[in-house]
């Protein structure tokens, strides 16, 4: 280079990345006892591993989790993911899915409010709802919030039956644009890791008129399609 | 669409002629450079006759042709403010964002059709300055920063505050339908502003504080450079920077280019640059 002409480091700024806010929405009822707990649990780390091994998606991330059971918890917040450690989900109790769903929501809405305050840029937010039967409170209200941000592509659910006994109806009611996707508990390892690999993609996506902010919902059409078919062919 | 500063009559007849330069660079993004796909930024300053001119285009990442787009609208944004600056610098706003925009989307059209595409796969942002040495238009669409430096002060300040959506990978582009509203320009003298910087988004996040919107010190070093370096040299200069500074900071497509106004640079404005 000509001499001298080499800009140092400290002439430069930093900024902070722009965040993915994802927030884990999981059914830890009595259902989820023995081997789909065990899976969620594996499910989930490897999760943040791949996150973590990732440049760009481990300065983007930032995964809080809300499980539903006995009650509604939020166990992890949001925060940078190099600081987080990852829970361990425990079951017990009944579904109150349309509670867990509305904080979610609120622990999203929070998320977006503090980096505003804080000046940092943020893409558009993520559900993955998650469960394996069928909601034991009132999810009417719930189903309106998220319908009503889906439909104004300020979010997007990620809507996760695990096993034969998940009410796909039910769970398709929060989603409009995604169809629910029904997984053995032993698929939520591949899952989550197609989960990443989208966190990945999102946080290095260059502008688009709108369709970016829906690369994760085209994707999961695509991945849902995909294990659909497998799904068909495994069981003939 | 936003309009500022509308210089007097007397102001410009006592203002003389200035001795510019423009000059710009860009650099592959790194996860361009692992896909194998181009540069999608694109640049272009010109010098001929009496009207220097420098343009920038940032192509759509969800564009098929983005890397054209971007070409084909900076050769054109160059080409038309050369042709037209007394009659842009005369016209009202809309008149000439009409006829920036009317321009910009006739060249990808017709481009897209030679492509067999839409225009929409040719979209890019577009971020534009020009001047005869008295009079000085500068204008933006979508993301990306444009910096003045006040000729009093020598302080960078930010023109426009960029067209964005509330998530970080939205913005307006030339062929957005919400382009004319968004689409900002001002006309300045050269006697309050003495250099112009245009940059991509992706160069915005080494040389730009979005929280307190600053320049970094990096704008008002390559200034001085250009102050004392000739055009060839600064642009292998920038494009150096560019590849070995600037885009390690961020995996987007990096460009930048200057305006100067190449007066005497007062030493003890300098900054501090003794060799480390």
């Amino acid at each position: 280079m000509a001499h001298d002409m080499k800009l140092r480091l400290e002439e430069l700024t930093e900024n902070p990345s722009p965040r993915v806010p994802i927030c884990l929405t999981l059914d830890v009822s009595g259902s989820m006892h023995g081997s789909k707990l065990q899976d969620l649990n594996a499910a989930v780390r490897s999760f943040y591993d791949s996150v973590r091994s990732d440049e760009m998606a481990c300065m983007s991330a930032e995964i809080a989790i809300v499980t539903f059971g006995n009650r509604v918890r939020q166990i992890s917040e949001f925060s940078s993911i190099e600081r987080q450690s990852v829970p361990t989900l425990e079951c017990s109790g009944s579904t109150p899915m349309g509670e867990a769903v509305r904080e979610s929501l609120a622990a999203l809405e929070q998320a977006k409010r503090v980096y505003s305050q804080m000046g940092v840029d943020y893409f558009q937010p993520w559900l993955v709802l998650m469960t394996d039967g069928t909601p034991t409170d009132d999810i009417s209200a719930a189903v309106e919030q998220c319908r009503s941000l889906v439909e104004k592509r300020k979010l997007t659910v990620f809507p996760i039956a695990i096993g034969q006994d998940a009410d796909l109806a039910t769970l398709a009611r929060f989603s409009p644009n995604l169809p629910p996707l029904r997984i053995e508990s032993t698929d939520l390892k591949a899952f989550f890791s197609w989960l990443s690999a989208s966190v990945t993609k999102v946080s290095v996506s260059n502008p688009g008129d709108s369709s970016s902010s829906s690369l994760g919902a085209m994707e999961f059409k695509k991945m849902a399609l995909d294990w659909q078919t497998a799904f068909q062919q495994d069981r003939k | 669409m936003s309009l500022a500063c509308r210089p007097s009559a007397a102001t410009l007849r006592r203002s003389t002629p200035r001795r510019l330069v423009t000059v710009g660079a860009t650099a592959t993004g790194r996860r361009h450079e692992t896909l194998g796909q181009p540069c999608q930024d694109a640049v272009a300053t010109r010098q001929t006759g009496k009207i220097s001119v420098a343009v920038l285009a940032d192509g759509a990442g969800s564009a098929a042709a983005a890397e054209i787009g971007a070409r084909v609208a900076v050769d054109t944004v160059a080409a038309l403010l050369q042709k037209r600056f007394h009659e842009f610098i005369d016209s009202s706003a809309e008149s000439f964002g009409r006829a920036l925009l009317g321009n910009i989307r006739r060249a990808l059209a017709r481009t897209a059709r030679s492509m067999a595409l839409e225009s929409r796969d040719l979209a890019c942002t577009l971020l534009a300055c020009a001047s005869d040495g008295r009079h000085l238009l500068v204008t933006q669409l979508g993301d990306g920063r444009v910096g003045i430096r006040h000729r009093a002060t020598g302080q960078w300040h930010l023109l426009f505050e960029p067209a964005k959506g509330e998530f970080a990978n939205e913005t307006v582009f030339v062929t957005s339908e919400s382009a004319p509203s968004h689409l900002r320009c001002a006309r300045l003298t050269m006697s309050e502003v003495d250099a112009v910087v245009l940059m991509s988004d992706g160069t915005e996040a080494s040389l730009f504080h979005r929280s307190t919107s600053q320049f970094a010190p990096a704008v008002e070093t390559m200034r001085q450079w250009a102050c004392a370096t000739p055009t060839v040299v600064l642009r292998r200069v920038l494009r150096q920077n560019l590849e070995q500074a600037l885009r390690l900071k961020t995996m987007d497509d990096c460009s930048l280019a200057f305006l100067i106004d190449r007066h005497h640079v007062d030493p003890s404005r300098q900054s501090n640059r003794a060799s480390a």
